[in-house]
């Protein structure tokens, strides 16, 4: 549940953060995802994030069913 | 059981005085008004009254609510949860803009040659941490070190007057270009940052230990923040004049390098970083604390398994949002501002006020109407 939470909120907020570049930008929006995702600056920002976020959410989830018994 | 957190009246004053100043006294705010940026910001002080007595009767009628609690009760259960992921979002996104200000500053002033992404990520980890040890540590916090703030934002003050840096001409014409620009300025620029983003503190209201006093110390908040933020703008319009302001990234920066005591006392912009990384650390604290919230809202789950994933969103965003600082500045003044503060700030919580206040007064028609039969 954690897991998809994060990974949820972070797909969302990249989505709206291409929105708002598209429209500043006046390009299409795929191309301001891509840029904004994959681009060389921005990769490992990405990766980091997701590395950081998805462990510690793991982590947590573990340790929460460890807690009720469930492991 | 979800524990249930407390601050005192006094912190909750002080959380709000960092939470307005924290920015706002740094970047440079109603720079349309030009020389007249000071009367905007009275006025838009005056504003910012009114919008948190809006936020204050939204508790006060939800019987002490915090905002996603609010939502549910105006608009009903799905739009209710509907509005509390897209508040979620909104304030993921503001502390996102908020660390990246703050990077932008440290990068300017004091480090132009570490990356962005390891100021801003060391900065999420501690707000993440406080955040993680709960509101009543980040009161305690801002607490501490608040006098220290407040000390230096005067202290600049008194020895950019005693550096002969002060120029009072730079204020006239007053009102020369008529009323116009100091209008443009309070709407939406000024009534939104820093005073909209008190619709925070409609999820720290609800905290507050002592009830009575919350409405009388929420608008002398709001009324000593707008007097400093009005001080400050003063100020940078006093030493560096408005044309040069308005070029500013950081106009209270400049101006504190204008300081030079006797050939001696120089280079006190160390202070101004100071300031702004308290204001900075509570503001983006707040935010992620808002944020957490609604995911705890919407989840049912603790908030504080959530706190390290999402400010790792926070730091990534912070890092995604703009290009360089031209362009965050942009898309904070032309679009976040219009399309997203007006109607996250004002428009929702104002229709919700409506909603509940018809709401009540049928209830009360309706009591009435059956304590007469």
């Amino acid at each position: 549940m954690t897991v998809l939470v994060f990974g949820l909120y972070a797909a969302v907020l990249v989505a709206v953060m291409a929105i708002f570049d598209a429209i500043l930008f006046q390009q299409p929006y795929l191309t301001s995802l891509q840029h904004l995702v994959f681009c060389r600056e921005n990769r490992m920002t990405v990766y980091f994030t997701l590395a950081v976020g998805g462990l510690w959410s793991a982590v947590s989830m573990y340790s929460s069913k460890k807690r009720a018994g469930q492991v | 059981m979800k524990e249930r957190e407390n601050i005192t009246i006094w912190q909750f004053l002080i959380l709000m005085l960092n939470f307005e100043i924290g920015s706002a006294v740094v970047v440079g705010i109603g720079t349309e008004a030009k020389q007249d940026a000071w009367i905007a910001c009275l006025a838009a002080t005056g504003l910012g009254m009114l919008l948190i007595s809006l936020y204050y009767k939204l508790s006060q009628l939800s019987d002490r609510k915090h905002l996603y609690g609010i939502f549910g009760l105006a608009f009903g259960k799905w739009a209710g949860l509907a509005l509390s992921f897209l508040y979620t979002v909104y304030f993921i996104y503001i502390a996102a803009r908020v660390t990246r200000d703050f990077s932008e500053l440290i990068n300017t002033a004091i480090l132009p040659y570490t990356p962005m992404e390891v100021i801003i990520f060391t900065l999420t980890f501690l707000v993440a941490y406080m955040v993680y040890k709960g509101i009543e540590v980040t009161g305690r916090t801002a607490e501490v070190f608040s006098p220290t703030v407040f000390i230096f934002i005067f202290a600049i003050i008194m020895m950019l007057w005693a550096s002969k840096g002060i120029h009072f001409n730079s204020f006239r014409p007053v009102l020369g270009d008529g009323p116009m620009p100091v209008l443009r300025a309070v709407f939406p620029g000024l009534l939104t940052f820093p005073f909209g983003e008190l619709v925070t503190f409609s999820m720290v209201l609800p905290l507050v230990s002592d009830v009575k006093q919350i409405k009388k110390y929420s608008l002398i908040g709001v009324g000593i923040s707008g007097m400093l933020v009005t001080l400050a703008v003063a100020v940078q319009i006093a030493a560096l004049g408005s044309e040069t302001r308005g070029r500013a990234s950081f106009p209270l920066l400049g101006t504190a390098k204008n300081i030079s005591i006797g050939e001696f006392v120089e280079r006190v912009d160390a202070l101004i970083v100071f300031v702004m990384m308290l204001g900075i650390i509570v503001k983006s604290g707040i935010f992620l604390f808002c944020a957490l919230q609604g995911i705890e809202h919407l989840t049912s789950r603790p908030y504080r398994q959530f706190v390290f994933p999402v400010s790792m969103i926070v730091g990534m965003s912070a890092v995604l949002v703009s290009y360089n600082y031209a362009e965050h500045l942009q898309e904070g003044v032309e679009f976040v501002t219009r399309y997203v503060h007006v109607p996250l700030q004002i428009g929702i919580p104002g229709l919700a006020l409506l909603v509940l206040w018809i709401k009540q007064r049928k209830e009360g028609g309706g009591r009435a109407a059956a304590s007469k039969t």
